[in-house]
């Protein structure tokens, strides 16, 4: 065999090699570069898809406070926008699934125009307010309750200031106080004993470093009585538009105070009738709790709700699934919230 | 010997060595896409801005720069990230003089992938004060 033949025969294996090499690592490489393209084209695309739900007020604009409305086209902006964060109280309201007006998870869907994508949508509060009962005693005619309250955030303790608010049969008291560095505080109370039966005490926590950092918690607690029975069992709460919805859920209960409470201020519900109670608006950078007492045969109790009705997820649950999360800090009635929205199941 | 005496055939091998380089060379030519954007950049561009807006609503941000309140601006801006983002936030005047005396951060970059943006920020009081902030981002890869 001639030189020249062996020398062909090796040049054209070492190029159908290199192509073969060449081919094999472009095509890798293109791949795994056309997936990351596809996954960048699909955050950016959900993204601008959780930007518009967030700045859009959706049609009809007013589609939160109509609870026979539902929206054409889904968004939680405020009509008369004045920050680029800021959401409407009522229609957030209409997501949480605890209000007799909810939108169904199909209806949120609909609205967004994405019935191929799954959809998780939550908010909180920007604090955490932790309650627990430190020390009861009595005392005469008369029982003290002090309770230790702790709030915090993500990032740790939160010093802040707090108001406390107790409402038990026929009896009504609130408490400035503050918490540490370490985000510790302290109320105490004194509950006279003819006011036995469930007691609510509420606390309201404002960050020292920003006013609209407020948050709140409820805890039910037992004076002198069982212990309460859990939020809800006999009432159904669903604020919006400015009216407080009430359903019995048994024949027997009677309904005796409400009251409105936020950071500042408090306001007893004026009757709109049997059923609903108008919510006052308070000019304060918090939000409002809504307590109500009554009887279910001559056993009292005291319900309670939030307005807006916060914290809630509605949506599509992603536990163990890959999902796209945006978070954004909103603003709801001069309040801070977190809001999280996560799509998932993306259809390719 | 005699196929070391024989030069024929040389150019072939030369010919497969040049196609070879010119083969892989278009590996290193493959780059990214010029239109895609880097989208963690953008999320965290996002981030930034949307705790900057909303801590400017009502003025609340333009206030405590003329009360010169750095530690509660910082403390508001650690409330506003999730404690896996690190920021440093610079304020600077109409004259481009920095404002803040002590530093306005979460400690050091976790990530030596920074982003940055201006945000300008307008007093509500009577002294107009017109301020330009600068917030550098980074976030743990």
């Amino acid at each position: 065999m001639p030189s020249i033949s062996i020398d062909t025969f090796f040049a054209c294996t070492l190029m159908v090699s290199v192509v073969i090499i060449a081919t094999i690592s472009i095509a890798g490489t293109m791949m795994t570069r056309i997936g990351s393209w596809k996954n960048l084209e699909e955050e950016s695309y959900l993204k601008a898809i959780s930007d518009n739900i967030l700045s859009s007020t959706g049609t009809p604009s007013n589609w939160g406070s109509d609870p026979n409305v539902k929206p054409e086209d889904f968004g939680l902006a405020t009509s008369n926008l004045l920050s680029p964060s800021e959401l409407d109280p009522d229609k957030v309201c209409r997501l949480n699934t605890e209000n007799d007006f909810s939108l169904s998870y199909t209806d949120i869907l609909h609205a967004s125009r994405l019935p191929d994508v799954a959809m998780k949508i939550a908010i909180s509060q920007m604090m955490n307010i932790d309650i627990s009962l430190l020390s009861n005693s009595s005392q005469g005619d008369s029982t003290s309750y002090t309770f230790r309250i702790s709030v915090n955030q993500d990032s740790g303790p939160i010093a802040s200031s707090l108001h406390c608010y107790v409402v038990a049969r026929d009896f009504l008291q609130d408490e400035y106080s503050s918490t540490s560095t370490d985000g510790i505080g302290h109320a105490s109370f004194q509950i006279p004993n003819a006011s036995n039966g469930t007691a609510a005490l509420t606390v309201f926590a404002r960050a020292n470093q920003n006013p609209m950092m407020t948050a709140y918690n409820v805890q039910l607690f037992a004076h002198l009585s069982n212990e309460p029975l859990p939020d809800n069992t006999f009432l159904d709460l669903s604020p919006l538009n400015s009216t407080l919805h009430l359903a019995a859920k048994f024949t027997n209960v009677t309904l005796e105070d409400s009251y409105a409470f936020s950071y500042a201020y408090q306001a007893n519900l004026t009757e709109s009738s049997n059923t609903s109670r108008m919510i006052p608006r308070i000019l304060d950078s918090s939000p409002t709790v809504l307590v109500v007492t009554g009887l279910n045969n001559s056993d009292f109790f005291a319900e309670w709700t939030a307005y807006p009705q916060i914290p809630f997820e509605t949506g599509a649950d992603f536990k163990n699934s890959e999902s796209h999360a945006f978070s954004y800090v909103v603003i709801i009635k001069d309040t801070l919230y977190k809001l999280t929205l996560s799509f998932g199941g993306v259809n390719s | 010997m005699r196929l070391l005496k024989d030069n024929k055939g040389q150019i072939r091998v030369i010919e497969a060595f040049f196609a070879s380089i010119l083969l892989l060379s278009v590996l290193t030519l493959v780059s990214a896409p010029r239109n895609a954007k880097n989208t963690s950049d953008q999320n965290l561009i996002s981030i930034g801005q949307n705790a900057l807006l909303t801590l400017d609503n009502n003025g609340y941000l333009s206030k405590l720069i003329e009360n010169e309140s750095w530690t509660t601006l910082r403390e508001c801006m650690q409330s506003s990230f999730p404690p896996t983002v690190w920021f440093n936030l610079t304020v600077f005047n109409e004259d481009s003089t920095v404002l803040n005396d002590i530093l306005i951060s979460s400690g050091s970059p976790i990530n030596e992938k920074i982003v940055s943006l201006d945000y300008v920020c307008a007093s509500q009081s009577q002294s107009y004060g017109i301020y330009l902030i600068r917030l550098q981002l980074s976030v743990v890869s």
